[in-house]
């Protein structure tokens, strides 16, 4: 469910806020939670409940006889999660691309279709699905993994209430698009909260920030990709690179403003999640963007195969292959499809480079440095926006020029984007962030000072600024939405 | 300074509601056909979408809210019929 919709915002988000809140004790505020998060999952794809609720409890019962430090014990559980992933998420188009099933989409969305079809002649009218994997579902598995290798590494326990761990699992803010959370890092917080208003008025300047974000900049820059992808026939020199730059844009904005809803309603709701994003592209190289990008998911990946990689194998070889494979299944996790192994291999090279030249990189001006990370990270992000290798082919050539130098019909729209890239890229350095923490330092804000008049009048003030923020943005948004529908973020189908 | 949070939170939670409760009490002109509710659109997840794009198309003061609309569009996007 996207969080961004206008039916989520001023008819769900209320109701559960004020549900939550007139239930007295942590404990029915958990069941309320558990009973909230498969609502809205179920208002999507409630077919699924039944098998998240099966692979959940499996994986509960499973951790229980997990020994710390014993392999044996562990291998089996983690098995079972990820070849439910491997089946619903991987397999279909791996065999599709082997030209096994292909007719029917894969062997087992196929056997998914013969099963709609048999209950439509029974009478039901139910449409076929075009994937098998629910929503959410490689979120879901890494992070009943991430528990599973903690309870392995004796990073925690193993969680003797059910309830509590399927609220882990479920819980909506970060169930759909992460953040993706440890188990210990939850733990504390599932069994105590406390009510404090002024965290919730936190998150919802920080839901509201992350709506702003997703509404009025990445789907604009969306849509400008579309209307350009209608015309990709005649795609030339300039509206290529616009169309890059938009995407990096665009990927950021959509992913870290979703991230930024589910930080705030986890704030809202008594959660503290973790921080996904460290203005990533203010970084200086592409070693340092991958240290600021999807921050909860890349530290699951190192801690859980990188080290344990390198661990005790000594060797430039080594270290190699462990750097290949993780980064081929970190970018084999956003999909199945070719482009990903693409975009996995151009990314180890990068890194590769940048570890072998790394003096003489350092040693390069800043602008130039900063500017050869940004075209690095575009040309990454063409190969993810491209899933077949004849439309990467089609944009790559029309950015080396061989579609064509008009600017005719891209002029246009290179003109009409400018406000919006401007302002993307001011969001996207430091400059935001600055100015918050100049207001809350001219407000007091956070500042140890004993209490006194003046004070008071500052925090009132900072409050009504941010009072007026939010009603300001939330009515763009409401505009934005009632005017164009919601476009489903990059990362929803994860 | 925690009551007055409190206070903003009620007012923003307030608003939004009452926005909702606007919505659905509010019958918008276009407004005349309600989504079908069956066990197969709610398996299928159809019936929630249906809600969804039926809660948009019937928003109170639409209208109004579409002409904002093509103002924060040229807010973005110069005429490009101008810029041809």
């Amino acid at each position: 469910m996207e969080f961004s919709s206008l039916f989520f915002i001023s008819c769900i988000l209320p109701l559960i806020v004020l549900c939550y809140y007139l239930i007295p004790d942590v404990g029915r505020r958990n069941i309320f939670l558990i009973a909230v998060s498969f609502l809205i999952f179920g208002m999507c794809q409630p077919v699924y409940i039944p098998l998240l609720l099966i692979l959940s409890r499996a994986t509960f019962r499973m951790a229980q006889k997990v020994r710390k430090g014993c392999r044996g014990t562990v291998c089996l559980p983690v098995a079972v999660n990820l070849a439910a992933l491997l089946m619903l998420k991987y397999a279909d188009p791996i065999l599709v691309q082997l030209g096994v099933f292909a007719d029917k989409g894969g062997l087992f969305l196929g056997l998914a279709k013969g099963l709609v079809e048999w209950l439509n002649s029974l009478g039901m009218t139910l449409r076929l699905p075009n994937t098998l994997a629910p929503l959410g579902f490689s979120f879901f598995v890494v992070s009943s993994v991430s528990y599973l290798l903690d309870v392995y590494r004796g990073k925690c326990v193993p969680e003797k209430s059910y309830r509590d761990f399927l609220l882990y699992l479920m819980f909506f803010p970060k169930f759909f698009q992460g953040p993706l959370v440890r188990y210990g890092e939850m733990r504390g917080q599932i069994r105590e909260r406390r009510d404090n208003f002024r965290r919730v008025f936190d998150g919802i300047l920080r839901f509201v920030t992350g709506l702003g974000k997703k509404v009025l900049l990445a789907d604009y820059c969306g849509r400008i990709i579309a209307e350009m992808a209608v015309s990709k026939s005649d795609l030339a020199l300039v509206g290529s690179w616009l169309g890059a730059v938009l995407f990096l844009l665009r990927i950021y904005y959509d992913f870290s403003g979703c991230c930024d809803m589910a930080v705030g309603l986890g704030k809202i709701l008594g959660f503290r999640l973790p921080e996904n994003f460290n203005t990533p592209y203010l970084a200086m190289s592409v070693t340092e963007f991958w240290e600021r990008w999807n921050v909860t998911l890349r530290a699951f990946f190192v801690d859980n195969l990188y080290d344990p990689l390198c661990k005790g194998r000594e060797g430039s070889l080594n270290r190699f292959l462990a750097l290949l494979l993780t980064v081929l299944l970190y970018s084999l996790w956003h999909g199945a499809t070719f482009n990903f192994v693409i975009f996995g291999l151009y990314f180890v090279v990068i890194l590769l480079i940048e570890s072998k030249f790394e003096g003489f990189i350092t040693d390069l001006p800043y602008w130039l440095r900063h500017t050869l990370t940004i075209l690095c990270l575009m040309f990454g992000w063409v190969i993810f926006a491209n899933p077949d290798m004849a439309s990467f082919a089609n944009t790559i050539k029309a950015m080396i020029g061989e579609g064509g130098f008009s600017i005719l019909g891209d002029g246009a729209r290179v003109a009409g984007s400018i406000p919006l890239i401007a302002a993307c890229w001011v969001g996207v350095t430091s400059v935001p962030g600055q100015v918050r923490r100049f207001w809350r330092g001219l407000c007091g804000i956070g500042v140890k000072q004993n209490h006194t008049e003046q004070k008071t009048i500052m925090e009132l003030v900072y409050l009504v600024s941010c009072f007026g923020y939010i009603l300001l943005i939330l009515w763009l948004c409401v505009i934005s939405r009632v005017g164009s529908p919601v476009q489903p973020s990059i990362f929803m189908n994860l | 300074m925690n009551k007055l949070n409190r206070i903003l939170c009620a007012i923003l939670l307030a608003r939004l509601l009452l926005s909702f409760a606007w919505a659905v009490l509010d019958k918008a002109p276009d407004a005349d056909s309600k989504p079908a509710i069956t066990v197969s659109s709610i398996l299928d997840g159809s019936c929630f979408r249906t809600l969804e794009e039926n809660y948009v198309d019937t928003y109170p003061n639409r209208d109004q809210i579409l002409e904002k609309f093509d103002k924060l569009e040229e807010f973005y996007e110069f005429d490009r019929e101008k810029i041809k």
